[in-house]
């Protein structure tokens, strides 16, 4: 493995101030400034904003931001990166580069979490997301250089095209259907080469469904666009990989969905890493940051019999359109 | 060939059983690490209280000022917690990896070559990512 050299000497810290009983007040406390006070909303400069609160203050709100990112985000059935990014870029002190390292982890967690029981159940199959996580993840590497030498050259480039990306997303949201069981009358010549297919049962009658796809060189193609896409700004895919698979290849939802989870947890990791080895994620702003995604995620799942949906997809497609009208606003320095 | 293209993988119970202890292992690793960081049980070589002066500065800035090392620079100094700390998110960043190497193994044996050669090429892509040799080159 290369190794760069360490040129600057140890010196570890020893003045250290504990948070001990102060968690508790400033769990409360950060929230509230975060979602109330008039000098965080016009505390424009990232540095006035950062001295708002203590580094314990911005973890707990990073944890709490990303708790509720992660329960809506599994009721409106997207995974939290693309929530993340645009939320906390805008509205946190952090470094774009930083907050971006960060959602392809949270990204990458979330799928990690949940892939190994979408696959034990054959909802997600290794033969569909073999060849979309070798195309999504090639191009990812490529998005990852790209968008941090867009964000060396000037931020706001990085800033203002995710705020478009975002509102392309909030149109693709409201726009996209989807096809429980799509039928597919011929399959491709590539999709036979690689035996694509499978049988999942179906929970709710007891069916075993036998699936298999099609229009698979027109899917690589679009997959190796939204690779490009989720490297470059650390959002995970699975709003792009979810319609691809299922309306463009005819995969049934409840596998494309599964499928487009699982697939994240490779294509991620190759992002990841070329963030992690440029030094790009910062341990303080990504584990709160995983925390709160996964226990978040695991309550929203609990929460999301009793929920409406629709309800949900509704406020967070508001909450998108916000943050990528702020996205873009911070990158003309309104 | 009609038949078997519905049939799932052999191989997918057990990868996705692997995955989920491999990824358990890496959450507790992260929790831990993460604990001893912010606790100062092994003290951090940015101070904590002086993060918010270094999160906000652009990557090459902040690497510069916090004389921070990239590649593989931060097993070097697993002494100091926040590096530490990265060893966790490296774990679950690695997971995968481990996994498709278990698949590589499964389709060789299975006799499928055009499974090992897609499995062989995302191993490889991953391994360049997590190599570095790809940024140096950048460099």
């Amino acid at each position: 493995m290369q190794q760069n050299q360490i040129s600057m000497p140890l010196e570890p810290a020893n003045r250290r101030v504990f948070p001990g009983r102060q968690v508790g007040r400033g769990l409360l406390t950060s929230s509230l400034l975060l979602a109330l006070s008039p000098s965080f909303a016009l505390a424009a400069d990232a540095s006035e904003r950062s001295a708002l609160l203590p580094w314990w203050g911005w973890a707990m709100a990073l944890f709490l931001t990303t708790f509720v990112i992660g329960v809506f985000g599994v009721m409106a059935g997207i995974g939290g990166g693309v929530l993340f990014v645009p939320l906390v870029g805008s509205f946190f002190p952090f470094h774009i580069d930083f907050v971006r390292g960060a959602g392809l982890f949270i990204a990458l967690s979330s799928s990690l979490a949940a892939a190994p029981s979408l696959l034990k159940a054959n909802l997600a199959s290794i033969k569909l997301a073999l060849p979309v996580a070798l195309v999504a993840s090639g191009f990812s590497i490529i998005g990852a250089f790209l968008g941090l030498w867009l964000s060396a050259l000037n931020p706001a480039y990085i800033q203002g095209s995710l705020g478009v990306l975002i509102l392309m997303i909030v149109v693709i949201m409201i726009l996209s259907k989807k096809s429980e069981h799509p039928e597919v009358r011929l399959t491709d010549g590539l999709a036979q080469l690689l035996g694509i297919g499978g049988t999942y049962t179906e929970g709710t009658t007891g069916e075993e469904i036998k699936w298999t796809v099609h229009n698979t060189i027109k899917a690589m193609v679009l997959f190796a666009f939204v690779g490009t896409l989720a490297g470059m700004f650390g959002l995970g895919a699975g709003w792009a990989n979810v319609p691809v698979l299922n309306l463009v290849m005819g995969a049934p939802v409840k596998v494309a969905v599964a499928t487009s989870g699982f697939a994240l947890s490779i294509t991620d990791t190759t992002a990841a890493w070329i963030y992690l080895n440029k030094g790009a994620v910062l341990p303080i702003v990504t584990v709160p940051s995983m925390a709160g995604i996964m226990i978040g995620a695991r309550i929203g799942a609990k929460l999301l019999p009793k929920v409406k949906p629709s309800l949900i997809r509704q406020m967070v497609i508001g909450v998108l359109l916000l943050a990528g009208i702020r996205s873009l606003l911070k990158a003309f320095g309104i | 060939m009609e038949d078997s293209r519905f049939e799932n993988l052999p191989a997918q119970k057990l990868y996705g059983e692997l995955l989920g202890k491999l990824v358990n292992v890496g959450i507790v690793l992260l929790f831990v690490t993460f604990v001893v960081y912010v606790s100062g049980l092994l003290p951090p070589v940015i101070p904590m209280e002086d993060l918010p002066k270094y999160w906000v500065m652009p990557l090459n800035e902040f690497l510069e000022a916090a004389g921070s090392p990239t590649g593989w620079g931060w097993t070097q100094r697993l002494g100091a917690g926040d590096y530490l700390t990265i060893t966790g998110i490296a774990f679950l960043a690695s997971v995968s990896m481990v996994c498709y190497f278990v698949l590589l193994f499964a389709a060789a044996k299975a006799g499928s070559k055009i499974m090992v050669a897609i499995v062989a090429a995302e191993l490889l892509l991953i391994l360049l990512a997590a190599s570095n040799i790809l940024q140096s080159g950048g460099h």
